[in-house]
């Protein structure tokens, strides 16, 4: 048995869980404040528009998905689907990996 | 309610019997044991064998908890019989089966060569820094350096923890609890010098990475030895080892 | 002479045997929702890039009920996966000062003292707007 590389993918995993876990929260209680009250009290486009809010946005969906798609694959592979795992990995990383790429292109604004 | 005296209450233990020789299949066998409150499943399975039938076969010794040999699964928990109560099961009846995940070679026992063979693979024993005769003198240790692994060493290799291991059940191969949290021990021993050995096999796919950190391994463990803090931060570990090996490929090893 | 060994199967539903292999399941089922979650807030992003959609969006979706569902079962089921994270910092980390081990609850209170920093940091920041 030789060393695996699964380090690779690991390390997003944990950095996203920890990432995921501080503000997460915080992001989907705005946007429930902001779906009770309005488009008139509060300015949720300028928020997002503000290159820190971006920033942040960026590295919580990026590394958010990373942590993600670890865990489904873990799920999958421990309901069973054990001789995919390969493929189920593969896809999954691949997911995210194309995630990480569209959220670069629309929180930089050269997608819109 | 008057309570029945002691000698006369019972207690029942549904047994997971298999008699290759004799039958294909497994089937579970029910005994009336008395039920005293002091006793434990162990000693109501060696009352079963010295009374009622001499045919049960299972694996005990110490009766006090460290040897690590009586586990079993009672009500679907691994235990060690040595250390589960009659009295936190009475009046309900007691099953009694062999350790999950592990082949059965006859009613209670279990194969457990799998499990040896990967402590020997992972060389779970001192591999020295320097070689020293016994005039030099000891390996010096500080409680410091002691702290470090100490909880790693209290491993009584009951094998409770691959019972409780889902990952266990669905791949053999992992390997395993018990293995990975004694690599750790002797990783972290300041007298030994076979990490990075240890790390070809603890660092593979079917070692640590298998693991999903599901924590039923800690949970169950009589020895509170906590294997799965062993196995996260050996992932931890490992994971900085390998990208700075990827980022700074010329830095000494 | 050898006998047959026998072999238990794994039964598939393994993960409902005990109430903690259960727990495991259901707060490893929190990562749909934070895959989910994570699309949303690309989509977000995405849509106030666009500009003149925006405000239709934002009343259309954002303010419709099935958003508002969506929201509340994923804080719940990120609330769950953050408590646990916090829980299992000490375990992970193995901190030590010196020959003791810190107390974990130190570990786990520092944890969730820095989602509260975190957290109103970012809350300050918003909410005059």
């Amino acid at each position: 048995m030789a060393k695996s590389n699964e380090p690779l993918v690991w390390a997003p995993f944990f950095a996203g869980a920890g990432v995921s876990a501080l503000l997460m929260p915080v992001f989907i209680v705005i946007l429930l404040v902001a779906s009770y009250t309005g488009p008139e009290s509060l300015d949720l486009r300028g928020l997002v528009s503000h290159w820190l809010v971006r920033l942040v946005l960026f590295f919580l969906v990026s590394l958010s998905l990373f942590h993600a798609v670890h865990r489904i694959r873990f799920i999958l592979v421990d309901l069973g689907l054990k001789s995919a795992h390969g493929l189920i990995a593969a896809l999954c990383y691949g997911f995210a990996v194309m995630g990480t790429l569209v959220a670069l292109l629309v929180a930089t604004g050269v997608w819109s | 309610m008057i309570p029945m005296p002691n000698e006369q209450r019972t207690i029942t233990l549904d047994v997971f019997r298999y008699l290759p020789e004799k039958e294909e299949q497994p089937r579970f066998q029910t005994y009336t044991v008395p039920y005293r409150e002091d006793w434990v499943v162990l000693d109501a399975l060696n009352h079963i064998k010295d009374q009622m039938d001499g045919t049960l076969s299972y694996r005990w010794s110490c009766r006090m908890g460290v040897c690590g040999s009586c586990g079993m699964m009672v009500n679907g928990e691994p235990k060690l019989t040595c250390a589960a109560f009659l009295k936190d099961y009475y009046p309900n009846p007691i099953r009694v089966e062999p350790l999950t995940n592990f082949p059965v070679i006859r009613d209670l026992i279990i194969n457990l060569e799998d499990f040896l063979h990967k402590l020997k693979e992972l060389k779970t024993w001192i591999v020295p820094k320097e070689t020293k005769t016994v005039s030099q003198g000891e390996f010096l240790q500080t409680p410091e350096q002691l702290a470090t692994f100490k909880q790693f060493s209290m491993c009584i290799n009951c094998m409770l923890c691959y019972a409780a291991c889902p990952v266990y059940g669905i791949e053999p191969k992992f390997l395993g609890p018990a293995a990975i949290a004694l690599a750790q021990r002797y990783n972290l021993d300041s007298r030994d010098a076979a990490s990075a050995e240890r790390a070809e096999t603890v660092a593979s796919s079917e070692g640590i990475w298998e693991c999903t950190f599901i924590g039923e391994c800690s949970r169950v463990c009589p020895k509170h030895v906590d294997p799965a803090a062993a196995i996260q931060q050996a992932k931890v570990i490992n994971t900085k080892e390998w990208w700075k090996s990827v980022l700074l490929p010329w830095g000494k090893k | 002479m050898k006998t047959k060994e026998y072999i238990r199967p794994m039964p598939a539903t393994w993960w409902l045997h005990n109430r903690h292999v259960l727990q495991f399941m259901i707060r490893e089922m929190s990562s749909f929702f934070v895959l989910a979650f994570a699309i949303f807030l690309l989509v977000l992003l995405y849509k106030v890039n666009q500009g003149s959609g925006f405000r239709d969006f934002y009343v259309t979706v954002l303010q419709s009920g099935w958003f508002r569902a969506f929201a509340w079962i994923t804080l719940i089921f990120v609330l769950y996966h953050s408590i646990t994270s916090f829980n299992a910092a000490p375990t992970i980390m193995a901190p030590r000062w010196g020959e003791d081990k810190i107390d974990p609850r130190i570990v786990i209170a520092a944890n969730y003292g820095l989602w509260l920093i975190v957290s109103l940091a970012v809350l300050i920041f918003v909410l005059p707007s």
